[in-house]
């Protein structure tokens, strides 16, 4: 779906902070200004050859306006479209502030909810990218492997694909709300931790360049190493051998992830 | 902790692989506050084993001793193998430490018979309620119930788990006696049928009293071993589909005969029956979520689901006159009948149809198999109609896999 032109809006490169606040103030920002943005970037983003000898218009965020855009995402498209959006921003997907966009441009024409209609290319996207991103949640809450330090806290280095730590910790916060524990993304280099009160967000300085991410023998708690063995025991003995299938093991476990899995140690 | 325990669960785990339920779905327990753990409507497979099926929960024996001898089992008395028992505080540790390092969903926990059934019943019991109640465990736990276990038992364990299974163990009675001479359907019918009562009478009275404690919300299941025995799969199926029907039964696994045993009351295989059993899966599947009832799949002329193709595929080529199904117009019940078209793409094409014309280009984003569906479509850019007969469309398809329905091993959630 391409956005319908008219002679009286700009097109523009437009850059922002790179927030979600941010996103919905640029979007604020085109209707007020009646700009078409042709390419929305995060501010220091290395800029597209096709851009180097124009200059960009810089959108500030502003809390307000980005309260606007999200009461008007929920008022026509509901709770379900406002959170799909924010997952497409997360996705990581090079056109993810494009996409948001469009489909806003889309949903304010209408004004109503527009996920059923697949026919446009900009819905059928997000509709994927939502898909993509459940899954990679859905692996975050399967693949987390949580090691029990000295201390007591149990604490799991990760590295999804895409960021989704903001929206898979809910899980561990309802599931795992009588410990201790910290979900730690060594590729974005930050980490969650829970300790009973709001999660918090959490840099290390630690060094994760092992094969595996099985921590030294010094941090763990006595028993730690034992559960590890008996684990992986366990998923030894999990097998049939009469059943073997490999490669319907690696559709389910890519070998990406073997790492993080205790049983794969 | 100590090799003691690593020997035990070596053994015990061992023996209880070949138990095929692995879900962990369809209960929902919140975490309460202060506790351990919570299960969610979906499950988790945390795990895959190298065959491909999900590890979900900790799946063992209490104890692989067994007074009895059923022949389509490793821990029959008769077999000479090393046996073991884990005491109650060793299960309820392990599961505990695993669930914490996030290895699992909770707990499966069977048995082999000591003693008498409620001897080793009330150990199953004392294991999950002890999780429940010294430990505010809240995650998953399935007890197999004991045959001849005594209904106050079943009650208690209802009061603890989240699922229980009773096990045909296999698809006739006749052949129940030959296999396994010491069980008998009774003995899984009537804790079967004590259950049933008892999810329908607690969930009339959550009704009314929303404090009514929690009775086993993600009710029953039960298995049968396929292939061990010579019942048609017309006969599997008409008895599955009457224990979804009388008994409410949540999921009846399939699970195809491995030969753990030369005994001669069991057919020499040279493999198990994987097609087999993965084709009654997919049977199964049809059943409980395309509308299908067991005799559209298979009748008395076809009493053997077809090894080559899958029955939804069986069922369009048989009924070629309900075909093709004009997808613009079509009933949501007639569009999931077409091979290729799984719930999720059926659901997407109903909603996205009230605001655009279908055809070919839109189908294959919603990620339709056309190459299946086409033989069965009528939509704009569809030019293959009419010049089909089952035939040719048999040998065009031959080879290829069907996607839209998985059978529940291989699939991520139940
Ligand atoms: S009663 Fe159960 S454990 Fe014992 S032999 Fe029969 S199937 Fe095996």
């Amino acid at each position: 779906m391409v956005v319908q032109k008219t002679t009286a809006v700009d097109e523009v490169q437009l850059v922002y902070d790179g927030t979600y606040e941010g996103l919905l103030t640029v979007v604020f920002e085109c209707y007020r200004l009646k700009l078409t943005p042709i390419e929305i970037q995060v501010q220091g983003a290395p800029a597209k050859d096709l851009f180097a000898n124009r200059q960009p218009l810089t959108i500030t965020t502003d809390k307000t306006s980005a309260e606007r855009v999200a009461a008007g995402i929920t008022k026509y498209g509901g709770r379900q479209t406002a959170s799909e959006l924010y997952q497409v921003f997360l996705s990581e997907n090079g056109q993810r502030e494009m996409i948001v966009y469009q489909y806003l441009r889309l949903l304010f024409e209408k004004q109503k909810a527009i996920n059923a209609h697949y026919h446009i290319d900009v819905v059928l996207q997000v509709s994927q990218l939502v898909k993509q991103m459940g899954r990679e949640i859905h692996r975050m809450h399967a693949f987390v492997r949580f090691q029990e330090l000295a201390d007591g806290l149990y604490f799991a280095p990760i590295e999804p694909d895409i960021d989704v730590l903001p929206l898979a910790h809910q899980h561990f916060v309802k599931r795992y709300a009588a410990m201790r524990w910290c979900i730690y993304d060594i590729k974005r280099n930050y980490g969650l931790l829970y300790e009973g009160g709001p999660v918090q967000t959490v840099v290390l300085d630690m060094d994760f360049s092992g094969n595996t991410m099985q921590l030294p023998a010094e941090v763990l708690s006595a028993n730690e190493l034992a559960y590890q063995q008996l684990w992986k025991d366990y998923f030894k003995s999990t097998n049939i051998t009469e059943r073997k299938n490999l490669k319907l093991h690696l559709r389910h476990v890519p070998s990406r992830y073997w790492k993080y899995l205790t049983e794969k140690w | 902790m100590n090799e003691r325990v690593q020997e035990k669960l070596k053994i015990l785990a061992d023996a209880a692989k070949y138990d095929v339920s692995c879900a962990s779905s369809g209960s929902d327990r919140k975490n309460k506050a202060g506790g351990m753990g919570n299960s969610t409507s979906m499950g988790i497979c945390h795990s895959y084993t190298e065959d491909g099926r999900c590890v979900s929960l900790l799946k063992v024996l209490l104890t692989n001793y067994c007074i009895y001898d059923c022949a389509y089992c490793v821990s029959r008395k008769s077999n000479d193998i090393k046996r073991a028992a884990f005491t109650v505080e060793e299960v309820v540790d392990l599961t505990m430490s695993f669930y914490k390092r996030n290895y699992i969903e909770g707990l499966f926990l069977s048995s082999g018979i000591f003693k008498n059934a409620d001897y080793t019943m009330e150990r199953l019991v004392r294991i999950a309620k002890d999780l429940r109640t010294l430990h505010n465990f809240n995650g998953y736990i399935h007890l197999k119930l004991i045959p001849g276990a005594s209904d106050e038992l079943v009650q208690q364990a209802g009061l603890y788990a989240d699922r229980l299974s009773a096990n045909l163990e296999l698809p006739s009675e006749a052949s129940l006696k030959i296999i396994a001479p010491e069980k008998s359907y009774d003995q899984v019918y009537l804790p079967m049928n004590y259950l049933k009562e008892a999810i329908v009478e607690y969930r009339r009275e959550k009704k009314q009293n929303r404090h009514t404690p929690i009775f086993a919300p993600a009710g029953q299941s039960t298995q049968m071993v396929i292939g061990a025995s010579p019942e048609t799969d017309l006969h599997i199926l008409k008895l599955s589909s009457e224990l979804y029907q009388n008994q409410n039964l949540k999921r009846v696994y399939y699970s195809g005969y491995i030969p753990v045993s030369n005994d001669t009351r069991l057919p020499t295989l040279v493999a198990p029956p994987l097609v087999r059993e993965n084709r009654l899966y997919q049977a199964d599947w049809l059943i409980r979520f395309y509308g299908f009832k067991y005799n559209e799949i298979v009748d008395d002329r076809n009493p053997h689901l077809d090894e080559q193709y899958d029955p939804k595929l069986v069922y369009a080529l048989r009924n070629m006159h309900l075909f093709p199904v004009t997808l613009q117009t079509a009933p949501y019940e007639m569009i999931l009948r077409v091979p290729g078209i799984g719930v999720k793409s059926a659901q997407k094409i109903v909603a996205a149809r009230r605001y655009h014309s279908l055809h070919l280009d839109l189908l294959k984003k919603l990620r339709v198999a056309v190459n299946r569906a086409k033989y069965f479509i009528n939509v704009p850019g569809n030019h293959l109609l009419k010049q089909y007969y089952p035939e040719m469309i048999r040998k065009e398809l031959a080879g290829e896999n069907p996607t839209d329905h998985q059978p529940q091993q291989l699939m991520l959630f139940a």
